[in-house]
């Protein structure tokens, strides 16, 4: 099907000159002592990790490689107006991917990613839910495949006033229908983007026909059903494990300037800001210093991640989502609220985190299909990518009955 | 114990030009912004003192300055220890330790050492003066990096072992506001005369150690709520360098801009800043003279372990139905927002003997940089009023 697009080409073209000024930075890097103990990353970011992942990027890491890998999509950008939109009169850049699939009718379905992740993150899943025929699936299952950058990520613009989750579903509402031009469509996330996604299939639920989620981000009104003992015991766990693990939240949502110049400053600040999350997030196998954390994502991966935070000048944007979000209180259900669009939820080990209940999901979800993954963690479509991509597949399969 | 050890400060030039260099690399743009410090640091601000930074503020000046404060270096328990260390007009007068806290150093007390040590050359009786210390904590300007963080509590334990062993003095008084508050609360906690310590008693400008304090009075509840409302707003750097001071690291630790919004943010917050304008309450020349004692020592890192010390301690709290009984003066200067001093009769619940109070109307968190006249003087009255041994 030949659509005609409403946004511009777009390239991912970062210059000589920034990638000479990253390695001159990175050479020049300044590192931190380390307190004995933090070999399983105890105290944050682990030294000789870093150590070994800045020598690498300085030395060894092809941005250029990894930029032509990217390219091989068609990337746009639509400038979107949020006056129209009754958002703060701003336009905005809303890169994207956008990979029409195979066969004769494609479902369209628009993959979010969150923080400290980028689009990025599917490039491994985009061809195979695109074109399911190429990767030993069937020619039925394809999906146009649109993956954007969040507003102020990657090469996306960023706001001058930080939006919350439930304005970025507005400009994907738009990107899809208006900029587009589809009627229906299906939307899948994590992390942030699954706030995106639910606040989407709240507000416009009648144009999607399914969603699929590897987080549950919303909660119910305090004080509308009784929590169950498993529900108060799997919220207990939460907030211990939280207490261990906030503080770059809190002070991303009260302070992010504080931080900003620094991590605006120092590539390896910026890594050193990003990748214990991962380490903890994802899937590591935690028993060795680095090794797991290597092996689940390879320097080249992470890299450009980073790389893509770093060139675009996007970590403070995307840093002040967590500003942006709890002052909409994107993730708090009015009293009788929930998402009536049929949900997927899958969850994927984290961490030491217990089973979500599924009680707990069903108060807010329409919740069709529940799956416990065997593995992969926070960051499933990057960690793995045929696992999630045929978890997609069947989940969209069922819920569509096609 | 080694003995003492004279130490002059002198950073390498190299480490200036590089520190230099870095501040002049700094790539700005244009950050989203209200205008104001709502959101950490304000951008124009940090222009104005980077261009200071670069172009007027003399490091070798100041650092001559802060040589004229006869300094040593000893080793305590394993640990080295900066410290400033002034002998006093009288000898008979127990001397006085005083603490500071983060992101501080010695160099908040560099105006009101002298004023104690000796008040008669600041129109004062030569009879008040006495031995005035003033050490780096552990991990901090010129003191020894602990191997792994170290909390509070214990560092009043390495404290008052510095003073009795190594500087052998049999009695002292304790003096600090931030985590010098708490160190010095824990020192008369657990190492006062009555515990076979060396510690007579204890002067504080901002709650540190508390006992279970119960609210019995509106004032008590109004006082929590606001507390309340502090912790949700102003102390997510507390949460995340007692957690995992090292994902902080490393982004702090190769920037000096970096590095100076995150310290300059909370002088603006924490200082009385009524006005909105930090110059007028600190000078660019002070902040940047407390700010290299972080930058150009590279202890930004270990000075943010203390917080994950005091987690690892288990808070600060004094054990349930026990005080702090010696001699204890409060200073509540009124701009302390985000740890302000609760009422009076909530405070006694922990310190049973308070012998001194007093409320300031000027002056903030880092009183003895804002404020060395009143802070001095509070000081001295509440000297005077403790019973040497």
């Amino acid at each position: 099907m030949n659509r005609t697009i409403a946004a511009d080409p777009f390239t991912i073209r970062v210059s000589d000159g920034e990638i000479a000024d990253l390695k001159q930075r990175l050479a020049a890097t300044r590192f931190p002592n380390e307190p004995d103990g933090n070999e399983g990353w105890d105290y944050g970011t682990n030294l000789t990790y870093m150590e070994r992942l800045i020598e690498y990027w300085r030395d060894d890491y092809d941005w250029r490689a990894a930029e032509a890998r990217l390219n091989r999509f068609d990337h746009y950008r639509a400038t979107i107006s949020g006056d129209d939109l009754g958002l703060p009169d701003e336009d905005h850049q809303i890169h994207f991917i956008y990979e029409r699939g195979s066969g004769k009718s494609p479902r369209p379905l628009i993959l979010t990613h969150g923080w400290p992740s980028t689009f990025a993150e599917f490039e491994n899943v985009i061809e195979p839910l695109a074109h399911p025929e190429r990767f030993g699936g069937r020619e039925e299952d394809a999906f146009d495949v649109i993956v954007p950058s969040l507003l102020g990520f990657g090469f996306s613009s960023k706001p001058r006033q930080p939006l919350g989750p439930a304005a970025i579903a507005e400009l994907w509402h738009t990107l899809m229908t208006r900029v587009l031009g589809y009627d229906r469509y299906c939307a899948q996330a994590c992390d942030w983007g699954s706030y995106v996604t639910s606040r989407l299939a709240l507000a416009h639920g009648d144009q999607i026909d399914a969603i699929h989620l590897t987080m549950l981000p919303l909660r119910p009104t305090t004080g509308s059903k009784p929590v169950t003992e498993e529900e108060a015991q799997w919220i207990g766990h939460m907030r211990e494990w939280w207490a261990q693990e906030e503080g770059y939240r809190v002070i991303q949502g009260t302070k992010p300037m504080a931080l900003a110049f620094a991590l605006m400053d120092s590539p390896s600040g910026l890594a050193g800001w990003l990748a214990d999350k991962y380490y903890r997030l994802g899937d590591t196998d935690k028993a060795h210093t680095f090794e797991g954390m290597e092996q689940r994502f390879p320097f080249d991966t992470i890299l450009t991640q980073l790389s893509i935070y770093w060139f675009t000048g996007t970590i403070n944007s995307a840093n002040t989502l967590y500003k942006a979000g709890p002052a909409e209180r994107s993730d708090k259900l009015k009293a009788g609220q929930r998402v009536e669009v049929p949900t997927a939820y899958s969850e994927y080990p984290m961490d030491t985190l217990p089973k979500t209940p599924e009680h707990w999901g069903e108060r807010c979800y329409n919740i069709k299909r529940w799956r416990h993954m065997e593995r992969g963690g926070h960051f499933a479509a990057l960690e793995e990518p045929e696992l999630f991509t045929a978890d997609v597949r069947d989940a969209f399969r069922e819920l569509l009955n096609r | 114990m080694s003995s003492p050890t004279p130490f002059t400060i002198n950073i390498p030039q190299s480490k200036l030009d590089a520190i230099a260099d870095k501040v002049r690399g700094f790539e700005w743009i244009d950050f989203p912004q209200d205008g104001g410090w709502a959101y950490g640091a304000n951008q124009d601000y940090l222009k104005e003192f980077c261009a200071y930074w670069l172009d007027t503020y003399d490091w070798r000046a100041w650092e001559a300055k802060l040589n004229a404060l006869p300094q040593f270096i000893a080793q305590v328990d394993g640990h080295d220890i900066h410290y400033v260390h002034v002998k006093g007009s009288n000898p008979a007068n127990p001397p006085l330790l005083i603490t500071h806290g983060w992101p501080g150093s010695f160099f908040e007390f560099y105006e009101v050492i002298n004023q104690i040590a000796d008040p008669s050359q600041f129109g004062g009786d030569a009879a008040d003066g006495r031995d005035v210390i003033a050490p780096s904590i552990p991990g901090y300007a010129f003191s020894g990096r602990p191997k792994k963080p170290m909390g509070p509590r214990a560092i009043a334990a390495l404290w008052n072992a510095f003073m009795r062993d190594t500087l052998e003095y049999e009695n002292y008084i304790a003096q600090g506001g931030d985590w010098g508050s708490i160190i010095s609360g824990w020192i008369a906690f657990d190492h006062s005369t009555e515990k076979s310590g060396g510690c007579l008693a204890v002067h504080l400008n901002m709650l540190g150690l508390r006992s279970n304090m119960e609210p019995r009075t509106d004032e008590d509840n109004a006082w929590l709520q606001h507390m309340g409302a502090m912790q949700m707003l102003e102390t997510a750097y507390l949460q995340l360098q007692g957690t995992k001071p090292m994902s902080l690291a490393f982004a702090m630790s190769d920037s000096p801009v970096g590095q100076a919004a995150w310290i300059l943010e909370k002088f603006h917050t924490w200082a009385d800043v009524r006005d909105g304008n930090l110059d007028s309450v600190l000078s660019k020349d002070q902040l940047l003279t407390n700010l290299m004692l972080y930058v150009a020592t590279g202890s930004f890192n270990t000075s943010t372990w203390i917080y994950r010390g005091v987690f690892d301690e288990g808070g600060v709290n004094m054990p349930a139905g026990e005080t702090v009984t010696v001699p204890t003066g409060i200073a509540n200067f009124v701009g302390e927002t985000v740890y302000p001093w609760p009422p009076r009769g909530m405070l006694e619940q922990g310190f049973s003997n308070i012998i001194q109070w007093t409320d300031h109307d000027k002056g903030g968190h880092f009183a003895a940089l804002e404020q060395p006249v009143a802070f001095v003087a509070d000081l001295m009255a509440f000297l005077k009023k403790v019973p040497t041994a």
